[in-house]
């Protein structure tokens, strides 16, 4: 990609980024739903309207909804995402707090699935139509379909509460607290990942210079992961790109089963009570890392594929 | 006389440095400590039945599971929930406080008078008190607190002048130990106000963050805040209060009621709130490795009904009806498992407000339900099986949310209701949406769960049925109930209170106003290896006492 090319995207993204958070701001003030309201309820009051409006006052909300997008993308321009109602905390300081255990647990589930998906998928591709293939594919259609707060409990009740061997509470932000949910994620992301990793294996098995390869004598698992693997590699990159941005912004049904203090259960608490600036700054942050992201994918297409590389030298 | 000056100075600079390094005059802030001495609260009583079990070395350290209310946030100033929190976590103290009937308990105010009018206040500051970081509690302080709560208040949501005016004289003596309140209305029972956790007295000399570290008077103090993980409180080891059991406990917070049980049952929580899945809650109970208490609270639960001219409920008969088809008993006891205990009246049956008194004439009995609309015509014409009601079919349109059963309710009612042949059209929506109803009375029932007596009495939660009060959400009108609901504002009398209440509650019976589902109980469940004593308050407000401790 030339510098061109990626002064264009990032322009590209930025215009999107922009257009995200406006109609966020918009959906949200539309949706029906007051902070102020909420936030007493939570709290089992009902005081009279004259304190309703005051309160809306002192919070900024009776101002037209254009006039406060306007505010609150300027004072995002100068870094300054605003103040959460809920926790009364500058939003980019609460985001910042969280984004460390949340790449902690993105990156450490993903391995987890690798590690997990490429040898189950290999195995079921090189034993296509075997009993090995269909066990394999009815453990990965398991996985696929069960509910990810359900593995989590069942995990929680057998590693914490049988065996005792793990928190149930996971926030210590130790690698023990980071285990559970981590599998929790890269329990059904494997099982999808799997699928795919079988049915790129089995594409690039039919290939021309697999069976060339074979033909000069080259050891079947020489093939395999030398030859096959890193062309199949190309379309699980897309996906590994769009998977790994969605769990950049947070797990949030996994961090709210085991209190882990991820992206996902702030937004989950914003969403809750209505926090306008938190959830703005959040959906702010997913779409700009989601974005990012599948302009990394893009951007490293051409270091792992010759032919696209190739191709933009004009070759 | 040169020598005098600067003996005066160098002695003047040597308090002054002394002062800047010791703060009021006490060692560091909330250092964990061995406890200070007797119990000064704890009653003897009990003291003594649990003295073989406890454990008093003062070192220990326990583990709570809470739920996260506003970011676990401290400060009374900004929102209900931090002030809540603030109590909650025993960290800081109002001038007085609830016990468990919600009468109120002289706490760092041991006496007070009131002139005649009850626009002037004298409270006596209690003597010895100290904030966790040495300072000494004085009337000023408490001033001071008042007026930086007065100051915030404007810019936070907790409204601090629902319990105390901003145009509020306040002055402190503190020679006497005096603070003077002199407010420009007539307040029936400040006292009771300023038990409301919002009133909560902070060092506001030294407190640097409200929000994380505010510095009170309660047994344990914050050392260390996690944002979005929870926070850990020390002994305030200069507790006016006597022994605080705990060197430290460790606060985290969860959001599944689920994973509370099973952190409890795993070892990892010593100490759980509100367990609030049922199928969890029984386990525990049946579990001899712990202890559940359950307790009454404050909050009703229950579906307002929209009489206003017009809607279905103005018809009294149909009300009736209704309330004569719902079984209580089964839906406090089965549908919700007992987080629910039952009963007919608006306000709790566990308050001093003469429940045993009042009488039910609309008992659980749908024949006789059937039968009154019937009766009264209200009958299915056109064989749809539903009855119709002016030519109307009788289809009520309930506004509920998904909280503390509340759904749970709805979909119970629904079914019993739609056996006598009464429509529900049921809405499940947020909390905010059911309120969204009450302002634009686009429903015909309304279930919420409300707090009867925040601040130890039960006038602003009564005002919802009167219609000259302003927060009318029933479009109910009863001359009686609204001549006594203005009486109240003018009874001092707390025993002529309690009659008016009675009589209140009375008329909002016979008139079938509501539809109550019961009264909501709080739990709190204890792991008896590690814990003892610890027990849910009525009022919400109180979770981490002295009353909790280490088992041996």
């Amino acid at each position: 990609m030339t510098a061109k090319q990626l002064g264009k995207r990032l322009l590209q993204i930025a215009v999107v980024a922009a257009g995200i958070t406006f109609l966020t701001f918009l959906i949200t003030y539309l949706a029906p739903g007051d902070p102020v309201r909420t936030m007493y309820a939570t709290a089992g009051i009902m005081p009279g309207e004259e304190i309703i409006q005051q309160t809306r006052e002192a919070m900024g909300l009776n101002r037209p909804v254009l006039a406060q997008y306007f505010d609150w993308l300027q004072n995002c321009l100068r870094g300054d995402l605003g103040v959460s109602y809920a926790y009364n905390e500058p939003v980019s300081a609460l985001l910042l707090d969280r984004l460390w255990p949340t790449l902690k647990l993105a990156l450490f589930s993903m391995v987890l699935m690798l590690l997990a998906a490429v040898p189950v998928g290999m195995a079921q591709a090189t034993h296509q139509n075997r009993a090995l293939d269909y066990a394999l594919r009815s453990l990965t259609f398991f996985g696929i379909s069960m509910p990810n707060f359900w593995v989590g409990m069942l995990l929680m009740l057998f590693f914490c509460v049988r065996l005792q061997l793990l928190p149930v509470v996971c926030s210590a932000g130790d690698f023990k607290s980071l285990l559970l949910p981590a599998v929790t994620l890269a329990f059904a992301m494997s099982a999808k990942y799997a699928r795919q990793v079988r049915a790129a294996i089995l594409e690039e098995l039919r290939q021309d210079y697999v069976t060339g390869a074979r033909a000069r004598g080259v050891a079947e698992w020489k093939v395999l992961w030398w030859n096959v693997f890193p062309n199949a590699l190309l379309p699980l990159i897309t996906l590994l790109g769009l998977s790994l941005g969605s769990l950049l912004g947070g797990a949030a049904v996994v961090e709210v089963i085991f209190s882990y203090p991820g992206l996902g259960s702030l937004a989950v608490s914003a969403i809750t009570a209505y926090d306008y600036p938190l959830i703005q700054g959040y959906v702010l942050w997913i779409s700009l890392i989601y974005m990012l992201v599948n302009l990394a994918v893009d951007v490293s297409y051409a270091y792992i594929d010759p032919r696209i590389r190739e191709k933009r030298r004009g070759g | 006389m040169k020598k005098a000056k600067r003996r005066i100075a160098l002695l003047l600079a040597a308090l002054l440095s002394a002062g800047v390094m010791t703060g009021c005059g006490g060692s560091p802030a909330n250092a964990p400590a061995a406890p200070s001495g007797p119990g000064g609260r704890e009653d003897e009583v009990n003291q003594q039945a649990h003295e073989a079990d406890r454990d008093t070395s003062g070192t220990r350290t326990m583990t709570f599971g809470i739920q996260n209310y506003s970011g676990g946030g401290l400060d009374p100033a900004r929102e209900i929930n931090c002030a809540w929190n603030n109590s909650r976590y025993g960290i800081g103290e109002c001038l007085f406080k609830f016990d468990n009937e919600m009468n109120v308990v002289e706490t760092l105010c041991d006496g007070y008078t009131v002139n005649e009018e009850h626009t002037e206040w004298v409270f006596h500051i209690r003597e010895g008190v100290k904030f966790s970081d040495g300072c000494a509690l004085t009337a000023s302080a408490v001033e001071a607190s008042f007026a930086r709560l007065f100051e915030a208040g404007p810019q936070g949501s907790s409204a601090p002048q629902n319990y105390l005016e901003y145009e509020a004289e306040i002055t402190a003596d503190d020679v006497s130990g005096n603070l003077t309140v002199k407010t420009t209305r007539p307040y029936v029972d400040l006292t009771k106000n300023l038990a409301y956790p919002v009133m909560i007295i902070l060092d506001v000399e030294h407190t640097a963050d409200y929000n994380h570290a505010p510095i009170g008077t309660g047994p344990y103090a914050v050392t260390n805040f996690r944002e979005g993980v929870g926070c850990t409180v020390s002994a305030n080891e200069r507790y006016w209060g006597g022994n605080v059991p705990y060197a430290s406990i460790e606060l985290l917070y969860m959001g599944d009621a689920s994973a509370k049980a099973m952190a409890l049952q795993s070892g990892q929580l010593d100490l759980a709130e509100n367990v609030t899945n049922i199928s969890d809650l029984q386990k525990l109970q049946a579990d001899p490795n712990f202890t559940v208490t359950i307790a009454n609270g404050v909050r009703t639960g229950l579906a307002h009904m929209n009489m206003a001219e017009g809607r279905l409920l103005s018809n009294k008969t149909l009300r009736q009806a209704v309330l004569m088809a719902l079984d209580d008993d089964t839906m406090c006891s089965v549908t919700v498992g007992g987080l629910y205990t039952s009963g007919f009246s608006v306000l709790p049956s566990n308050l001093d407000y003469g429940y045993d008194k009042l009488t039910d004439p609309y008992a659980f009995d749908p024949d006789a339900a059937m039968k009154l609309l019937d009766e009264a015509g209200i009958v299915d014409t056109n064989g749809d099986g539903a009855r119709e009601l002016d030519g109307k079919e009788v289809v009520l349109h309930y506004v509920t949310y998904p909280n503390r059963c509340l759904s749970d309710f709805a979909e119970a009612i629904q079914q019993q209701l739609s056996s006598i042949g009464i429509g529900v059209n049921l809405e499940i929506g947020d909390s905010a949406r059911q309120w969204d109803s009450y302002q634009s009375g686009d429903f015909d029932l309304n279930g919420s769960n409300w707090t009867t007596v925040g601040t130890g009495d039960p006038t602003e939660y009564l005002a919802a049925w009167c219609s000259t009060s302003g927060s009318d959400y029933c479009g109910y009108k009863n001359d009686e109930y609204d001549k006594l609901f203005n009486e109240l504002a003018v009874t001092f009398d707390n025993d002529a209170r309690r009659d008016i209440i009675q009589r209140m509650q009375q008329i909002l019976i016979d008139d079938a106003a509501a539809v109550v589902h019961g009264y909501y109980n709080s739990s709190m469940i204890s792991k008896n290896e590690t814990i003892g004593g610890a027990a849910i308050h009525t009022a919400d407000y109180y979770w981490i006492t002295t009353e909790i401790y280490p088992a041996a």
